[in-house]
């Protein structure tokens, strides 16, 4: 177990060393003379053999450790950089790769690979000696260029303030700190009420002061020389009313005082809270911040992603006998991790097009007055809340022509119609554009287009791409920056709410009711007619009040392919945690999650792309293993085991839950013992045959409800009447048509539906 | 695993059953008149179920899903599941499941019991999660 965790630990970090090392060999093979960098390869090759060495990974080790010489060699001046030093610094980091994916694929490692790589060594160092001086010469002044101490003090620096994290340590921090946010939420809800209730009490106990004022001086208004007292006894009342007067204002100041206590009380809870709420409001912002830093610490550099590509460039210009010059920019600028690990082979896809499809060969590259060498750059820029990727090359960029003569070769668009370049170039993504790669070599690009757009938009991501005769062709991918904080579209739908992240919403528009075709299924938007889908329909929800001019969400869902979605009424717009439906749920496909909002209400978020694209009958297949929902029950009642095994397999195929009986007597038995739909029955069988059968479920009652049909062998109108007199709905005769059987089944049990 | 189980050995260890705590390794409950018993080992906890979300388009017996503690359960629904319907009770507990660290919820009409023996239908936790999750 223990060395399991190492091992996975070496894993993690042989990676970020390879990458150290690929980077490096690649530079020293376009620069044999920079050895500046030597000294960080040489230390990447030295880890990495410690690293084996300690989790008993002994292949790994030897090939490293004759990776760590040769570097050694080679910073010491005793070693040229040449041709086939370099092949074999790759060719030995290809080893190395081989026996990390073993490692990670829990196997053995295969120890030849150690004996090759020696093998390799040998055959270099024999003719190393006649390649030595020429490289000496050049040496020197590399060396001088920039002097090693210095850097090599700054990142030890560098090195020893990072420490490595468990991804599902960061996720683990991001879901508690989701609990923070929903407790956060749920404790201002709360200030906010008992901000209400104070309120409500000052308010109460003005309303009591006021009516002790208002009685006090009424009393002391109802008194005094209103009334003339002519008896000196009544003047003695007089003097008590004075008296109890005294003590109602000594009862009314009593109750002033109270009140100005409750008063002061009052306006120290209220100082209490308006600190409470301030904390509160600090650790909202805290929480934001933890949360943005989390969500930080899981992105990586967009450079790490790109070098990848730096060897398979190289390796698939070489075969094609093309020169490519590959140049990235924008490097540092941090995806997410989710991005980076998804976004490799769509960016291969299409570098892979660029490289055997876009650059022309050299020849003519010259003979159309281009550089020998074509370009492919990868460039990454942060833009608001997304992540750019834009793949460009100089070549010979998309021929439209042959894109729309495939098209209409491939059914996608009716011969002669007028397309734009926009609609022609979102061709290129369709679906059944083009699934062969050799069909593709005539018509331009478009291997697994459709793929790669699949993949973009599963990440809620965007492509599109734009092209010039001649002169090259962009692809643009546009994501968002992380998958946890997404900003969505609040709407609600038949009585339910739900969100859709932003990314994919081109706009919000209100349909005129006019210009809604329900039968067709579009709408107007502007001065084109878009596609058009009820989100009520699609989801099997009943519509709630809309207004007269129902809102819809646009989609574009592909360059060229927008869809509106007609909704009950839009929310809001919000920036939100969207957290994974989990892997029991994984299947639903047209949910990309769900978003939990303050007060920890759930919403579900609809993945527009699977919801729009798919075809309606989108509920997800049933477990097969038991019956799971409430399928209508057969029951089959025939003497002849062939015939109920026959029918069963017709019915069961068709859906339905089977049960069988060998003649009427076992019959009863099972329409007591189960619920029953419908029952299909012979006429002769042995102990009860059919028509006593019949008689007995019409005395029961049973035919009322269950559906009878008989499928027997005796044609003659005779025995149908005699049938239909006792209930039975349905006469077939054998031998009788599959298609017929499951008809009439469906008929009787659709019938019953409806009564 | 096997081992902790019944074994002859733990037989003969009678005479400290007294002393010993009971062992619970069964919480059992019923829906729809039917008992059924899951590993203590794969509950993590039992909680008031207060709100459900339905999924539209998923299978009849998700119920839907339920937040917990900032996150969110699916709840299955076994009277749908296993065809024994039963009214709702205004007030329901959700059992909480977790097999490898993913969560699924049981809705019940009565708080579930904890008890030393299995009663009526096992489930097996990571069987069920397997044959049921939606794919």
């Amino acid at each position: 177990m223990a060395e399991k965790g190492l091992r996975d630990f070496f894993l993690a970090e042989a990676e970020e060393h390879l990458v150290v090392l690929e980077k490096g060999f690649l530079e020293l093979e376009r620069n044999p003379y920079e050895l500046a960098g030597i000294q960080e390869l040489f230390r990447a090759a030295h880890t990495l053999k410690g690293s084996a060495a300690l989790v008993k990974l002994d292949t790994i080790n030897r090939v490293a450790h004759n990776l760590e010489d040769v570097l050694e060699s080679i910073r010491d001046g005793k070693t040229p950089v040449t041709k086939p030093v370099v092949d074999w610094l790759l060719h030995t980091l290809d080893a190395i790769k081989l026996l990390v994916s073993e490692i990670t694929r829990g196997e053995p490692e295969t120890s030849e690979i150690a004996d090759e790589v020696e093998k390799g060594l040998k055959e270099i160092l024999s003719t190393e000696e006649g390649a030595k001086a020429a490289a000496t010469e050049a040496e020197s002044p590399a060396r001088e260029k920039r002097p090693l101490p210095p850097r090599k003090r700054e990142e030890a620096d560098v090195l020893s303030s990072y420490v490595r994290v468990h991804v599902d340590n960061i996720e683990r921090m991001m879901n508690l700190v989701g609990e923070l946010t929903v407790l956060k939420n749920s404790l201002m809800t709360e200030t906010r009420d008992i901000l209400d209730l104070k309120d409500e009490i000052e308010y109460a106990g003005g309303r009591l002061m006021r009516e002790i004022s208002d009685f006090s001086s009424r009393y002391s208004y109802s008194i005094p020389d209103k009334i003339t007292y002519v008896d000196s006894l009544l003047e003695d009342f007089r003097e008590l009313e004075f008296d109890r007067y005294d003590e109602l204002n000594l009862f009314t100041h009593k109750l002033h005082e109270i009140m100005d206590d409750i008063t002061e009380a009052l306006k120290d809870s209220a100082g209490f809270l308006a600190r409470l709420s301030e904390h509160i409001r600090t650790i909202d912002r805290i929480n934001t911040e933890m949360r943005d830093l989390i969500s930080r610490s899981r992105m990586v550099e967009a450079g790490r992603l790109f070098h990848r590509f730096t060897r398979t460039i190289r390796d698939l210009a070489h075969r094609s006998g093309k020169k490519v010059r590959f140049t990235v920019s924008g490097t540092d600028t941090r995806i997410d991790r989710v991005i980076f690990e998804r976004l490799f082979e769509p960016l291969l896809h299409i570098i892979r097009n660029a490289i055997s499809h876009g650059i022309e060969s050299p020849e003519e590259r010259l003979s159309r007055g281009k550089p020998r060498e074509g370009r492919i750059s990868l460039a990454a820029k942060r833009e608001g809340n997304s992540v750019v990727i834009d793949v460009k090359d100089d070549g010979r960029g998309i021929d439209l022509k042959a894109v729309y003569r495939k098209a209409v070769r491939r059914g996608l668009l009716k011969k002669d119609e007028r397309v734009g370049k926009g609609r022609l170039l979102g061709i290129l993504f369709s679906p059944g554009f083009s699934t062969l790669e050799e069909t593709d070599m005539t018509s331009g690009r478009g291997v697994g287009l459709d793929v790669v757009r699949e993949i973009i938009t599963e990440m809620n991501g965007r492509i599109s791409v734009a092209t010039s005769e001649g002169k090259g062709t962009i692809f643009r991918i546009r994501l968002p920056l992380t998958f946890i904080i997404v900003n969505i579209v609040r709407f609600s739908a038949g009585g339910m709410e739900f969100a859709v992240p932003s990314s994919l919403v081109q706009e919000l528009m209100e349909v005129e009711p006019e210009e809604y075709d329900p039968e067709a299924g579009t709408v107007a938007l502007r001065d084109t007619r878009i596609e058009a889908k009820d989100i009520c329909s699609l989801l099997g929800l009943s519509p709630g009040e809309r207004g007269e001019k129902p809102p819809a969400i646009v989609f574009n869902l592909m360059p060229g392919k927008q869809v509106a979605l007609l909704v009950d009424a839009i929310a809001g717009q919000e920036e939100t945690v969207i957290k994974p439906l989990g892997r029991f749920l994984e299947g639903l496909k047209h949910y990309s999650g769900v978003s939990i909002s303050a007060g920890g209400k759930l919403m579900p978020v609809l993945n527009p792309v699977a919801l729009l694209e798919q075809p309606l009958d989108a509920v997800p297949p049933r477990p097969e293993a038991k019956e799971v929902e409430l399928r209508r029950t057969v029951l089959i009642v025939d003497d002849s085991l062939s015939i109920r095994k026959f029918v069963s397999m017709i019915l069961e195929q068709g859906g339905y839950r089977v049960f069988t009986a060998s003649n009427g007597m076992e019959a009863l038995t099972v329409v007591d013992e189960h619920p029953v739909d419908l029952i299909i029955t012979d006429l002769e069988m042995p102990v009860m045959h059919g028509y006593e059968l019949l008689r007995e479920l019409q005395r029961k009652g049973v035919s009322e409800t269950v559906p009878v049909v008989i499928l027997t062998s005796r044609g003659s109108e005779k025995h149908k009447e005699k049938a239909a007199s006792l209930g039975a709905r349905k006469y077939l005769v054998k031998p009788f048509e599959e298609d017929s059987l499951i008809e009439t089944v469906r008929e009787c049990l659709e019938s019953t539906q409806l009564t | 695993m096997v081992e902790e189980t019944d074994t002859p050995e733990g037989n003969r260890e009678t005479h400290e059953e007294e002393y010993a705590t009971p062992d619970l390794r069964a919480c059992t409950f019923s829906v729809g008149e039917r008992v059924y018993s899951v590993d203590m080992e794969y509950l993590r906890g039992v909680a008031e179920l207060t709100e459900v979300v339905p999924l539209p388009l998923s299978p009849a017996y998700v119920e839907g899903i339920a937040p917990l503690r900032g996150s969110a359960v699916p709840v299955v629904n076994l009277a749908v599941l296993k065809e024994t319907p039963e009214e709702k009770a205004p007030e329901r507990w959700l059992i909480v499941l977790e097999v490898e660290r993913e969560f699924l919820g049981i809705a019940v009409n009565e708080m579930p019991d904890l008890s030393e023996d299995y009663k009526g239908e096992f489930i097996d936790v990571p069987e069920f999660f397997e044959t049921y999750r939606v794919r």
